[in-house]
């Protein structure tokens, strides 16, 4: 009987792997390990008590919040969340073109199963994110990589791609984004190329999931219109969540779309999920309600713009300036370092040594790539940390040259 | 493009459709009605003021619970379920023998996940469950169904079915049972099935998934040993949830098994929902931490042993017994009827008017055929008056058909 389970195993199961960011998680809490490798927020940034004030709702709503929820999400918050997106949606969505998921982690699932039949192609960026591609090829799906520069997705690239592989025969699903500060290049789509892809998106007949979890944390420089905001046809699903705007653990996130398409996930989360905790939809209402989300929400990004521009002081300072280079973010999480002349693994195994840890850039692309590539997360560490962790990393880098 | 988004839809997406058992449901929640459809707990039974008090953990751990949690879920919360669990699964399961998911229907999914490819059968019972089957549904599963009677699954059937299935090529993958206070059929599965499946399974090679919502909801007798306990092999995949002894709303469960299955679900929850709410994971923990898992839940049986009471009454006193049976369950949510003669999809029709839902039976049948003579009950959810009234209305309506000639017989229940 011992290997009863592994022989009956599915295929995706055989296949899947833990992401590499998780399995480094060992490494990473070494004592003394300064990290850069994780995309998790400060908790000193985390509105404990504001939060914690909400609970009073388990006495006013308690009846309602502890019965199982709609598979749709807790209208209160749905209601909420349609006035506060408004400025980025470019209109109020109603209640039937939005859904809310359990972190939009889900919404990747959920998209997997409303658009995606084994073989079918989504087109992403090259990198991408890592946990996307996973959700995506669970679904059996393969990839079209579009590399990325400075102003984000390299579009003007598309017309030619999808018109070659419409002619081999692949059926292309959408073409899957992430707009603000992307994980993990740190780039921004430019308003030029946004409009030209949503004018791509029309011609081609193929949908956009513009997935949008650090748009709201921006700390130069003016918002930019959504996709979705651009697009009068209703061919963009947009994701968003409560991870980087309030934290992580409530697990809430939402997406917007054309009531068609919504129908379609609402329908699978009902089969893989039932719905998301109403507890923590509540509290989280709660919380917006009192004014906090919008309270709160310039601390975070005045603690993470410190923190950015700790690293990029600290980058000048370490790094061998004429070896790397790198595209300074506006907002998110994340920088990206491009060093043509150094093996990120060999890197990687220096830095450990030196207590100081990243994710190097080959997870990031679906199709091979990113060898000379490292992701540098900014948010969780401590200015000083940074400042020391940058300094191991630029030693490290030294002795490899 | 909202028509060409139609054209880009996946075979699964082409292929779902909402559940009309779903609008049922929702119907069954308007004000109003009286709901024998809906399998929800009583809200009058929600322990309101513990887990206020126990929301204090938000302040204390805030730091960690507002950060991203472990795909396999929150630590202390496995420890405690380990200990707690211990009597029914025969030990304490270990901490990566443990996941803890976003509610019960995840656990589904996820083992759909690790263990289906396109085409592969799964043997369930029939009627089970159908959010169950329909998850399995959409992940590709065929079914091989196994009659039930008042000791649930007719386990002594499978062998042959499941030679025949091999016998034609196919890949039978898991036995999906629910072993106690069965949903629909509130029956249990008798030992002597247990000991016979658990044989069975061994025999062939054939992970079971033993589901087990209902379990620490028993008005009377004894606890039958789980099929988790004994299980020497390793097959059987147990799952509960907090849905039935705390609050549904919580959205949080759990699955012990094999590290080997664990392991591979716990991953691939990482990549459907990164990990189940740390928020709704602590406030639980903190509940039972307190003691108010085990100080509550004699009052949830109580209340739901009352109900059952009030529904067992109401039957007695309204139905024509001559035309109308049931086994009384020993805990649980659900009675179900066996109607013969009476056209269930007509008598639905009639109690709606009379503002009284129910689910036809036919629902729980995964191949479509069958239960055309039954009805779910559920009795938790409503109040002893309205289930008196409700119960009422409906044998007022059965009266309404007229007696056949000659009555069916009932056969399996």
């Amino acid at each position: 009987m011992d290997k009863v389970w592994e022989s009956n195993f599915s295929n995706k199961a055989l296949n899947v792997r833990p992401s590499p960011i998780r399995e480094m998680l060992s490494v990473v809490r070494q004592p003394g390990m300064i990290s850069f490798a994780g995309g998790m927020p400060a908790p000193d940034v985390f509105p404990v008590k504001e939060f914690h004030e909400g609970t009073e709702v388990f006495l006013r709503d308690g009846p309602s919040l502890l019965q199982y929820g709609t598979t749709e999400g807790f209208t209160p918050l749905k209601e909420f969340l349609s006035e506060w997106t408004a400025p980025r949606m470019g209109r109020r969505v109603s209640t039937d073109e939005m859904l809310l998921t359990s972190g939009s982690q889900q919404v990747l699932d959920l998209m997997g199963w409303a658009m995606i039949d084994p073989g079918d192609y989504i087109i992403t960026e090259d990198p991408s994110y890592l946990a996307a591609l996973t959700a995506f090829h669970n679904h059996g799906s393969r990839f079209i990589g579009i590399p990325t520069d400075a102003e984000g997705m390299v579009v003007e690239m598309l017309p030619e791609k999808i018109e070659k592989a419409r002619s081999e025969g692949k059926k292309i699903k959408f073409i899957y984004t992430i707009v603000n500060f992307q994980n993990p290049a740190g780039c921004t789509l430019s308003l030029e190329r946004r409009k030209k892809l949503v004018e791509i998106s029309n011609k081609y007949g193929i949908p956009i999931f513009e997935d949008d979890p650090y748009g709201y944390v921006r700390f130069d420089g003016d918002h930019l219109p959504s996709l979705f905001s651009l697009d009068p046809e209703g061919g963009v699903i947009y994701a968003g969540s409560f991870s980087k705007i309030l934290a992580p653990g409530t697990r809430i996130g939402w997406c917007s779309g054309s009531s068609d398409i919504i129908r379609k996930l609402t329908v699978f989360k009902q089969a893989t999920d039932l719905c998301s905790s109403p507890i923590s939809q509540a509290l989280i209402y709660e919380y917006c309600k009192k004014g906090y989300l919008d309270g709160h929400l310039p601390k975070i990004i005045a603690d993470y713009r410190t923190k950015r521009d700790a690293m990029e002081d600290s980058f000048e300072k370490y790094l061998p300036l004429d070896e790397v280079s790198w595209v300074k973010p506006e907002g998110g999480f994340f920088y990206w370092i491009d060093m043509p002349n150094i093996d990120a693994e060999v890197l990687f195994k220096k830095a450990i040594e030196k207590k100081v840890a990243f994710v190097i850039g080959a997870p990031f692309f679906a199709n091979g790539g990113g060898e000379h590539n490292a992701r540098i997360n900014y948010t969780y560490s401590t200015p000083d940390d940074i400042e020391e962790g940058v300094k191991r990393l630029g030693e490290a880098m030294r002795e490899m040259l | 493009m909202q028509n060409l988004l139609n054209g880009l839809f996946s075979t699964a997406a082409k292929n779902i459709e909402p559940s009309p058992l779903l609008e049922l449901l929702d119907l069954g929640k308007k004000p109003g009605m009286i709901s024998f459809a809906v399998g929800m707990p009583d809200p009058d039974i929600f322990p309101i003021e513990q887990l206020q008090k126990a929301a204090s953990v938000i302040s204390r751990e805030g730091r960690d619970i507002l950060q991203y949690g472990a795909a396999g879920g929150y630590p202390p919360l496995k420890d405690f379920l380990a200990e707690w669990t211990a009597p029914r699964m025969g030990r304490k399961p270990l901490t990566d023998e443990l996941l803890i998911t976003a509610g019960s229907a995840q656990v589904i999914d996820l083992l759909c996940w690790a263990l289906l490819d396109r085409g592969d059968w799964v043997i369930c019972e029939e009627p089970t469950f159908q959010g169950a089957t329909g998850t399995m549904f959409n992940h590709g599963a065929r079914f091989l169904t196994v009659p039930c009677d008042s000791d649930g699954m007719k386990v002594e059937l499978l062998p042959e079915l499941i030679e025949k299935t091999r016998a034609a090529g196919g890949r039978v993958k898991f036995i999906y049972t629910i072993v106690n206070f069965h949903n629909p059929l509130g029956c249990d599965l008798s030992l002597q099935r247990r000991i016979r499946l658990l044989e069975i399974a061994r025999t062939y090679g054939i992970m079971i998934l033993e589901d087990d919502p209902y379990g620490w909801v028993r008005f009377e007798g004894e606890d039958i040993p789980s099929l988790s306990a004994m299980d020497d092999d390793g097959l059987v995949v147990f799952s509960s949830t907090f849905s039935k002894i705390l609050a549904p709303g919580t959205r949080v469960a759990w699955c012990a098994g094999r590290s080997e299955i664990i392991g591979k679900m716990t991953v691939l929850k990482e990549n459907t929902d990164t990990c189940t709410s740390v928020v709704a994971q602590a406030l639980v923990w903190e509940y039972c931490r307190l003691g108010y898992l085990d100080a509550f839940l004699p009052n949830i049986i109580d209340h739901y042993r009352k109900k059952r009471d009030g529904m067992e009454t109401a039957l007695r006193k309204y139905m024509p017994l001559d035309r109308v049976s049931w086994q009384k369950p020993k805990g649980g949510f659900f009675y179900w009827l066996n109607v013969p003669g009476i056209p269930v999809e007509q008598l639905l029709e009639m109690a709606l008017e009379k503002k009284v839902a129910f689910v036809p039976g036919n629902a729980f049948y995964p191949t479509g055929t069958g239960g055309l003579n039954n009805i779910r009950m559920c009795f938790t959810f409503a109040s002893t008056e309205m289930t008196d009234l409700g119960v009422r209305y409906l044998g007022e309506a059965i009266r309404e058909f007229e007696r056949e000639p000659t009555q069916e017989k009932s056969g399996d229940i």
